[in-house]
């Protein structure tokens, strides 16, 4: 079995990232969204982790736990958002929040 | 004290009386009418004071100037002109101002507007004060402008009333327009000289009357001033001209004198007789340098005067209103003298002047006696025999009147001669229109007389004789108007061998001069005065021909001249031709103006902004609030950019 | 802290001190915004008076005593004061503004007073801080300061009928014009820029060379020649455009009129007071000296459009019906004189237009002042509805009588002098039929405001208005009172504010002066094309 590489890891993050991508980009349940976004994030977190270490330097690791901190962050206010529209709307789908129309 | 302090407490006592009235007493009334009174009598009492230094002495002039303001090289003073033409204008402006203060406290009585009367009125004779102790052009136009002002302001009295008013916006305008022509005429003689002094040697520029007359005075320099700038000097001159055009109510810019009359009657004295209208009179003798030498300016200066005596005097018979027969006449009068002007008689001009400030103060107060009898009654068709019940008003109107017409030996008819004289050698056709308006002076001030004192009252109120706070000025002024003809006897006059004091006061002073020696010494012409005095007699008998004994009748008349009759009662249509410049050009080009401003300027700005909310409009249909949409735009733009920075695409 | 930062400080201290109380406290904050105007109206005086007594020395050496306080090193930004005479009569202006309205507001303003003063304070320090900063970047900086509250002054307070409208065109309308300007500071800047490199003594020392947005620098720059004839044509193009539009020079002035009728008293009290200064300021104190050359080429059209100012102005005026609207384009019509003095560049002309700067402003508050005073109380300013209100408010209708005369030119108000030495200046530069045209402008002046007057106050009793209060006691009166003071003071003795502006304006004006003699030298020799073409030449050098 051939060593893995950075590249595969790269490519493993990318794959992530586009199956999180996906899911913002069709799916109506706002949950998931919020899921796929999470996806998205870990796919950089791989990343910055593999880039880390192919450098030998610790900078992608720091970025990564900021990166954790603020993804937490994050779905604390997006699942609150989410509650909230919830209450008013009686449901989670995201085709009928259009309150952002310009 | 010295002559420049008397200058000032006689220039700045009715000013310091103004700020009192304002800041302290307006509440209460009697204390408003002494200080105003006690400023004016201060000014008088300073202005006699230097009087009797200044007439007996050799004619001298001092001019005591400080800075008043110095910027780029342009020094603007400030000062007190003291020669006999000034003193002699300021007696005139304190002491006929001073009657007519006096008289004003007990004709004023019982007026709302009481101590914002004798305010304004003190405003008033500051401003004639500075105009005429002004050393150079600057100050002048200050003051004239500030006489414009406190005449909006007088006449603007009864500010209730739409005509009062209007009559004070239309002095103001005219007179604006006038002072447009002065500060244009001001600008160019400055600039003029500017110029003139990088070429000439000996010019320097400067706004001070002394300076400039030295200037015009020294021959060499004049020859070459002469010879590079005479059109500019000439206009400059004419320009400064149209001023006293304004202020002394010549035709065209006469409009506004009639219209004064809305103004309390007093106001109406002081307006006509001392201070206003005789400024411009005034300005051109003090200026006269400036037009002595071209002889063109002279002629339209003359040729104005003698027009304006003509048309206003004409204007007069047909007058119902007391006031305004003496407002034509004012106009009528001032003629004359702007007349005398423009035929090398300034000392005539100002003698008829300082007699005209006499008898003109007298009939107006007269007339505002009558008024106040007649309880506010203006019409003369109301009046008649009121010289049974106001006796002193009534002799004394018949002084002024005489002494208006013209009838030896009273002031009237020796300026009058004076200028007659000058007229019979220098104009032919300027001396016919002279003796035509004597007759036509007395003729209608002779039907005023008769309407208001003679035949039966008319009217419905009960007259009685004013008290005597306005008899006294009457009396006083009636004096003046018998024996202000005594100080200038012609040469010539039962053997006289020098001409009169006033001329020796006058063209010795350097005030006048550079005129004085081409001057001809006014002399006594016998066939002159003889038909003056025939013409004034023939207009009395012609007055009384028709509204005393009646032998003609004046409806038959009247209709046989129908359509003189009509010019003269729409005034030639000057007010109608200024009502359709106003109406009809000036608002439209205002409406026009505006019509540019609304619908093309406004109109670009905001389709400037209309065209961005549109824009912006169409652009925010994308943003349809669809979350999805949102992402999968940003995914493109980022597959886009992407693909440009990887690829080059 | 120097005492031309405090200028600036003080204003802006307290706004931030006024946030912080409590907004049912509307005595306690009057009290602060009032005492805060006061003591820059304390600092002006003292300003004024070194002025007058050191001369200009005084101020050269006050100036140089403040040291340029670096903000933004690497891009040249540093807070830099100083005055000339020119600002020194501005300042005072601003804060005798500023102090009166303060008062007036004080009884006028009911609602949010809190959110108000804040406003009005930090407009307020704009002002000082264009009057008084020595650094382009602060400058533009501080012209948005002063004119971003009065949006919202506007939009908020404003007369309900039409403050959205004017408030809004009023922003976009400055804003886009100092936006144009600020391109013409930015080419200053970078031409600058180019400037310092190019006197390094070294290659490598000029790749070091930080660039500058201190006025010192552009105009060393200016004087030592390097910016050539083309780049300030098309420099002060720039300025002298962007800064029009504040002026308001026509044709750009339509935000104007409706800005003054829109505002609340105290808000047009500064606007026209102030803030249409800060453009013909700006013109003076940035685009003259930094390009003579270009203002000599561009003079001459101002001149011509000065009296489209003055003419248009003063007609559009004249068919007005609203009060306002009335005083708005009289307004635009008075900048004419101003935009002619500065176009004459004579010292005379240009002292006069400062001064008419400093008058006009004066008078204008007064007048904004007054009519706020009764248009509070009858919501209206539709002439044709007004009438005979000198007789329930007489006080106040002989303030605005005096304020009218003022306005149209007549001697005893510092109105007077101003404009006579504008014409007086225009008429030495040569500009005979615009100095001929301004001089009838007061002609026309005059027609417009004695109908308003008329109109308005004079006329029967108007038994609708009868409820109207006038002016009582010292508080209502005090502003009035000392704004007609200020006017007939300089007006009667116009030498002291004249020795203050003169020595300010006389280096600007050499500057352009002799620029002018240059280009029409050049004119006659026929060198003009010569001379574009060694600018093609050195251009073409460069870029190589």
């Amino acid at each position: 079995m051939a060593d893995i590489t950075t590249s595969h890891y790269i490519v493993l993050s990318a794959l992530i990232f586009a199956v999180g991508l996906f899911g913002v980009v069709t799916r109506k349940n706002t949950v998931i969204i919020l899921m796929s976004l999470e996806l998205m994030l870990n796919g950089t977190n791989l990343a910055f982790v593999a880039f880390s270490r192919h450098w030998g330097n610790l900078q992608g690791q720091v970025f990564t736990f900021f990166v954790i901190a603020v993804a937490a962050a994050e779905a604390a206010v997006a699942l609150a958002i989410i509650i909230a529209l919830n209450r008013v709307r009686k449901g989670v789908t995201l085709d009928e929040a259009t309150e952002l129309k310009g | 004290m010295t002559h420049e302090l008397l200058g000032y407490i006689a220039l700045f006592a009715p000013f310091v009386a103004a700020c009192v009235i304002t800041l302290f007493t307006l509440r209460s009334k009697a204390t408003s009418g002494g200080i105003a009174l006690a400023g004016i009598v201060a000014a008088l009492v300073a202005t006699v004071l230097i009087a009797v230094d200044v007439f007996p002495a050799e004619p001298t002039t001092a001019a005591y100037e400080i800075e008043w303001l110095a910027v780029g090289g342009v020094t603007i003073p400030f000062g007190i002109q003291i020669d006999a033409l000034s003193i002699l204008m300021s007696l005139i402006v304190t002491g006929v101002g001073s009657c007519i203060f006096l008289y004003s406290t007990g004709y004023m009585k019982g007026e709302d507007g009481y101590s914002r009367y004798f305010a304004c009125l003190s405003l008033f004779a500051f401003s004639m004060q500075g105009i005429v102790f002004s050393t150079n052009l600057v100050q002048t136009f200050m003051f004239w402008e500030l006489v414009g002002v406190s005449s909006y302001a007088l006449i603007g009295y009864y500010f209730h009333k739409p005509a009062a008013v209007d009559a004070g916006k239309k002095a103001f305008l005219t007179n604006r327009i006038g002072d447009f022509g002065m500060t244009v005429g001001i600008l160019l003689l400055f600039y003029t000289l500017v110029q003139a002094s990088e070429t000439i040697s000996g010019v320097t520029a400067s706004f001070t009357f002394d300076h400039i007359r030295a200037i015009y005075q020294d021959e060499a320099i004049w020859t070459q001033l002469v010879q590079s700038h005479e059109t500019a000097l000439m206009w400059a001159g004419l320009l400064i001209f149209t001023g006293a055009v304004a202020k002394s109510a010549q035709v065209p810019l006469h409009v506004w004198l009639p219209d004064a009359m809305e103004g309390p009657t007093p106001v109406s004295a002081l307006m006509h007789a001392a201070t206003m209208v005789a400024a411009g009179v005034y300005l051109v003798a003090r200026t006269y340098f400036l037009f002595a030498q071209f002889e063109m300016a002279l002629h339209i200066i003359a040729w104005m005067g003698g027009i304006t005596a003509l048309l206003a005097a004409a204007m007069a018979f047909v007058q119902h209103d007391i006031k305004k027969v003496l407002a034509y006449s004012t106009l009528s009068q001032l003629g004359y003298m702007t007349m005398a002007l423009g035929l090398l008689s300034p000392v005539a001009a100002m003698f008829h002047l300082t007699t005209h400030a006499c008898f003109k103060a007298l009939l107006f107060l007269g007339s505002g006696s009558v008024i106040h009898g007649c309880h506010h009654e203006q019409d003369m068709r109301q009046m008649g025999g009121l010289i049974k019940k106001m006796p002193i008003t009534a002799w004394t109107f018949w002084i002024g009147t005489l002494a208006l017409a013209g009838i030896f030996p009273l002031a009237g008819f020796w300026s009058k001669d004076a200028i007659l004289s000058a007229a019979s050698l220098e104009n032919t056709w300027l001396y016919g229109i002279g003796v035509l308006v004597a007759l036509m002076t007395a003729a209608y001030m002779g039907r005023c007389c008769i309407l208001t004192f003679h035949g039966e009252y008319r009217g419905h109120a009960k007259p009685h004789e004013s008290p005597a706070t306005m008899t006294i000025p009457l009396v006083i002024l009636a004096v003046a108007s018998l024996f202000a003809g005594l100080i200038n006897l012609p040469k010539g006059f039962f053997g006289r061998e020098t001409g009169g004091w006033l001329e020796h006061a006058l063209v010795g002073s350097a005030a006048a001069p550079s005129w004085s020696a081409g001057l001809p010494v006014e002399e006594f012409h016998p066939w002159v005065a003889v038909w003056g005095t025939v013409a004034a007699l023939a207009g009395i008998v012609l007055a009384v021909a028709f509204y005393g004994k009646r032998w003609v009748s004046i409806d038959r008349f009247v209709s046989a001249i129908k359509p003189l009759h009509t010019l003269l009662e729409r005034k030639y249509f000057f007010d109608d031709a200024y009502l359709w410049l106003v109406r009809e050009v000036q608002q439209r080009f205002a409406r026009l103006c505006d019509f540019v401003e609304v619908y093309i300027l406004r109109w670009l700005v905001d389709t400037v902004g209309a065209l961005h909310r549109w824009v912006g409009g169409q652009v925010r249909l994308i943003l349809d609030g669809h979350l999805h949409r949102y992402v999968t735009v940003a995914l493109v733009g980022a597959v886009l950019i992407l693909s440009y920075v990887l690829v080059g695409v | 802290m120097d005492v031309l930062t405090l200028l600036c400080v003080i204003p802006l201290a307290a706004a931030g001190i006024v946030a912080v109380m409590p907004a049912t406290a509307t005595k306690a904050i009057k009290g602060v915004a009032t005492a805060a105007s006061g003591l820059c109206l304390g600092i002006a005086l003292y300003l004024f008076r070194e002025a007058l007594v050191g001369g200009e020395p005084a101020l050269i050496a006050l100036t140089e005593s403040i040291p340029r306080r670096p903000w933004v090193e690497s891009l040249g930004v540093s807070w830099s004061v100083g005055i000339d005479g020119m600002s020194v009569a501005m300042v005072l202006l601003n804060s005798i503004v500023m102090f009166t309205a303060s008062l007036v507001s004080g009884h006028a303003i009911k609602d949010r007073v809190k959110e108000f003063m804040v406003l009005f304070l930090a407009l307020g320090a704009g002002v000082f801080g264009v009057f008084t900063v020595k650094d382009m970047f602060f400058m533009y900086f501080a012209f948005e300061l002063a004119v971003v509250p009065m949006y919202l002054l506007i939009g908020v307070w404003g007369s309900p009928k039409d403050r959205e409208y004017a408030a809004m065109k009023l922003t976009l309308y400055l804003t886009a014009g100092a936006l144009v300007a600020l391109v013409g500071l930015l080419f200053l800047y970078f031409e600058t820029w180019d400037y310092l490199r190019s006197i390094a003594p070294s290659a490598e020392a000029a790749a070091q060379v930080l660039p500058s947005f201190h006025l010192d620098d552009v105009f060393a720059a200016a004087d030592s020649g390097f910016f050539t004839r083309a780049f300030q044509v098309k420099a002060f193009a720039f300025l002298f455009v962007g800064f029009a539009a504040i002026i308001p020079m026509w044709p750009l002035h339509t935000w104007s009129p409706i800005g003054h009728a829109a505002a609340p008293a105290a808000g047009s009290m500064m606007h026209a007071g102030v803030l249409m200064k800060l453009g013909s300021f700006a013109v003076l104190r940035v685009a003259f000296p930094a390009c003579p050359e270009g203002a000599a080429y561009w003079l001459p059209w101002v001149a011509l459009i000065a009296m489209a100012n003055i003419v248009y102005g003063g007609y559009v005026a004249m068919a007005q019906k609203d009060l306002k609207y009335v005083i708005g384009f009289s307004s635009s019509s008075h900048m004419g004189y101003t935009l002619l003095g500065i176009a004459s560049v004579t010292v005379i002309g240009v002292s006069g237009a400062v001064f008419l700067m400093f008058a006009h402003g004066v008078m204008t508050a007064l007048t904004f002042g007054l009519i706020g005073f009764f248009y509070d109380q009858t919501h209206n300013r539709w002439i044709p509805d007004l009438g005979g209100l000198s007789h329930q408010v007489p006080w106040v209708a002989t303030a605005f009588a005096l304020a009218t005369m003022a306005s149209a030119g007549v001697p005893g108000f510092a109105n007077f002098v101003s404009e006579f030495m504008v014409m007086l200046g225009a008429w030495e530069a040569g500009y005979h039929w615009q100095a001929v045209v301004a001089v009838f402008g007061v002609v026309i002046t005059a027609v417009y405001l004695l109908r308003a007057l008329r109109d308005v106050f004079f006329g029967p009793r108007n038994e609708r208005w009868d409820k109207l209060e006038d002016a009582k006691g010292v508080y209502q009166k005090a502003p009035f009172v000392l704004l007609l003071a200020i006017l007939l003071f300089f007006g009667f003795w116009p030498g002291p504010m004249v020795r203050v502006i003169e020595p300010g304006v006389t280096p600007i004006v050499e500057k352009v002066a002799k620029a002018i003699e240059k280009l029409e030298r050049e004119r006659e020799t026929g060198l003009l094309e010569s001379d574009d073409a060694n600018v093609e030449a050195r251009e073409n050098e460069e870029e190589r």
